[in-house]
């Protein structure tokens, strides 16, 4: 393999509310208007929220490999095809408003090749697990986890994937990169994209740009359900130091992969299961632990248990800090030191 | 054994004789040189008229090629690669330009890398940098000796846009090159004004990095399972990390090919080591035995010489055993 990524003086992190998120893509579009918007990146989602228990984007998002094992060996990964991540599909304008038609067609998507797509970026969305009436599922937002160690770093032989000393940020240095997508194989959250007209590998840049100018990331600035929080991790007094290292309700997506992601989720509570004859079943969540645990670590269990006892205690008119941070009363709070408004910038003109 | 001990030796020795004789004979023929790898050497035969690029221009067919046998890089990450097995190179100059011709057997025409589950065919030759003052490392060269390496790609003959044939953009917020990122930050790959070769240099491995003059032309050619490409640069190299020709005298050459359907890209692909390139003042030699009374006198002499030599291996084979 190439070299590991050096650890990185201070390390950004993010902690996403799955309990908060209402899956209304606005963080998606945030991200789609800002980078990626141009010739070869149409089907590209930097940012992307799909329904879970499901299969994610790309197709079985999680089943392709990538990361390390316990002993720090890198596993081997997989490219889905251009199919399962899901094309930017075309349709049939001229069919549908050609003035020479006698009947109207549908407005039907379809694939390059004019195939009927089989897949897209978030298509199995609020399918979910479980049956009737216990059925349940969450929203789960994925962005580039800026890990501590970065699988794509080490798989790049150019070295053209870099892990920021300043901020502990993963980027891809679009002058060196040759478009080799061994960096695609080997990130187990499978969030680098390809882009075949430009012959580079592409991925969520955490709004660097944004950041050095003090402002929030799109995706956390503009999401109506202040779900996402930002800061330095090492910030005692932030947002994310108390979440993580504190209070412990924020966890890593998948820490079996064994790449250290510095996303962090609070994850999912779920009402009380039905038993057959209609009375609540009070033994357990209705989301399975053993999923949760596959999902976000055996740390899932005690982290729930902490969410239940702390709501509990501002619903009895208590003061609980933890409920006042993910409640977030007042919104600059979500953006750590990043709170300058854009609108309040100096632009420079684009030539 | 036992047998082989009780053969007079001077049937033996003459029957190797002559299947050494037979060989040469037949790869004389055959106009080939599978002479070792180490000792290999492509000549560039100074050419009567302009090869130009076309891979299948006419002087190609006249010209005596090299066998150089690839294997997988195993030298360093990511390493792999392996399924060419053989290149066949050719070379000549013309007016102070160096063209080499290089073929190989590819079933898989990988023409384009328009899906992120794809990888284009490419080939490249290496040589020594100017400034080199010995034979760096075939692989990527060494700190104080650097290679230059002309890499051909086939997606170059794909349009990006085909894949998208069908497909209905209103409109992009800007065509301005600084919104294309890797073009606008100088990165060849990303550039579709920037032809099907790369002129690369390298001191290690992980800094191939493109020449600040990109004057490699090149051309590739795909039939029959083959692929055929030429690369042409004047002899004089532009700076002191580009290779530089000269008739009269000798340098280095390397090849490599990627397999693109093998998933083969960056340090997957199969190698040769450095040959010598000789860069030769004399035109090119027309093949011996290409008037047809020659090849059928050369023939007939080889089957009377041949025919001769089996017949007294087998005698003495013979003789050996009723002597025992």
């Amino acid at each position: 393999m190439a070299k590991k990524a050096a650890p990185s003086k201070r390390q950004l992190a993010m902690v996403f509310d799955l309990n908060k998120c209402l899956g209304c893509q606005t963080c998606t579009l945030a991200c789609k208007t800002a980078w990626t918007t141009r010739a070869g990146m149409e089907h590209q989602w930097w940012n992307i929220v799909n329904t879970f228990p499901g299969r994610g984007t790309p197709r079985d998002v999680f089943s392709h490999g990538g990361g390390y094992t316990k002993k720090g060996e890198p596993i081997p990964g997989d490219f889905p095809s251009k199919r399962l991540w899901g094309e930017a599909w075309d349709f049939d304008y001229e069919g549908v408003f050609g003035s020479n038609r006698d009947e109207p067609i549908p407005l039907h998507p379809r694939e390059h090749d004019g195939a009927a797509p089989q897949w897209g970026p978030n298509w199995d969305e609020d399918m979910g697990g479980g049956e009737y009436p216990n059925s349940y599922f969450f929203y789960l937002q994925q962005i580039c986890m800026n890990c501590s160690e970065p699988a794509c770093v080490e798989a790049c032989p150019r070295e053209s994937v870099y892990k920021r000393e300043e901020d502990g940020i993963v980027l891809i240095d679009e002058e060196r990169c040759h478009g080799y997508r061994f960096c695609a194989e080997a990130c187990p959250y499978k969030r680098i994209y390809f882009n075949e007209q430009r012959n580079i590998a592409q991925k969520c840049i955490s709004c660097f740009p944004r950041l050095e100018a003090g402002v929030a990331p799109a995706c956390i600035r503009q999401c109506p359900g202040r779900v996402r929080h930002i800061d330095y991790l090492d910030n005692a007094d932030g947002h994310i130091y108390k979440l993580v290292k504190k209070w412990k309700v924020a966890l890593p997506l998948r820490p079996d992969f064994g790449v250290e992601p510095n996303v962090y989720y609070i994850p999912p509570t779920s009402p009380l299961a039905f038993k057959e004859n209609g009375e609540f079943d009070d033994t357990g969540s209705r989301i399975p632990m053993d999923y949760l645990k596959e999902m976000f670590g055996p740390g899932v269990e005690q982290a729930l248990a902490t969410l239940e006892a702390e709501r509990e205690k501002a619903a009895a008119g208590k003061k609980s800090e933890l409920m006042d941070i993910l409640i977030s009363r007042n919104w600059n709070d979500l953006l750590g030191p990043f709170t300058v408004d854009p609108a309040q910038l100096q632009r420079q003109p684009v030539r | 054994m036992l047998i082989l001990r009780r053969i007079p030796r001077w049937a033996t020795t003459g029957g190797a004789l002559v299947a050494v004789l037979l060989c040469a004979g037949l790869l004389q023929l055959a106009n080939a040189n599978p002479a070792a790898s180490q000792t290999l050497t492509l000549t560039a035969w100074q050419a009567s008229e302009d090869p130009g690029l076309d891979p299948n221009h006419e002087l190609w067919s006249r010209t005596q090629f090299v066998q150089a046998p690839l294997t997988a890089q195993a030298g360093s990450y990511a390493a792999g690669g392996g399924s060419i097995p053989v290149v066949w190179a050719r070379a000549l100059h013309y007016n102070n330009t160096l063209y080499v011709r290089l073929e190989w057997e590819d079933s898989t025409q990988d023409g384009s890398a328009l899906k992120v589950e794809q990888f284009a065919d490419a080939a490249a030759v290496e040589f020594p940098a100017k400034s080199a003052t010995s034979v760096p490392s075939v692989c990527m060269g060494q700190a104080d000796m650097g290679v230059n390496i002309w890499q051909w790609r086939a997606d170059s003959l794909g349009n990006p846009n085909e894949l998208y044939a069908n497909s209905v953009v209103d409109t992009y917020p800007s065509t301005d090159d600084l919104f294309y990122t890797a073009r606008a930050a100088g990165n060849p790959y990303a550039n579709p004004k920037q032809g099907p070769v790369q002129n690369l240099v390298a001191v290690a491995f992980g800094t191939l990095s493109p020449a600040a003059t990109q004057d490699v032309q090149g051309q590739g050619a795909y039939s029959n399972g083959r692929w055929s490409v030429v690369f042409s640069r004047p002899f004089t190299g532009a700076s002191e990390d580009l290779a530089a020709f000269t008739a009269g005298t000798s340098t280095d050459i390397a090849f490599a090919v990627w397999n693109g359907s093998e998933g083969d890209r960056n340090g997957r692909k199969s190698v040769s080591s450095f040959l010598t390139l000789n860069v030769s003042g004399a035109a090119i030699p027309e093949p011996e035995g290409s008037d047809w009374l020659v090849l059928a006198l050369a023939a007939g002499a080889l089957l009377v010489i041949g025919g001769g030599g089996i017949g007294l291996g087998l005698y003495g084979l013979r003789e050996g055993k009723r002597s025992a």
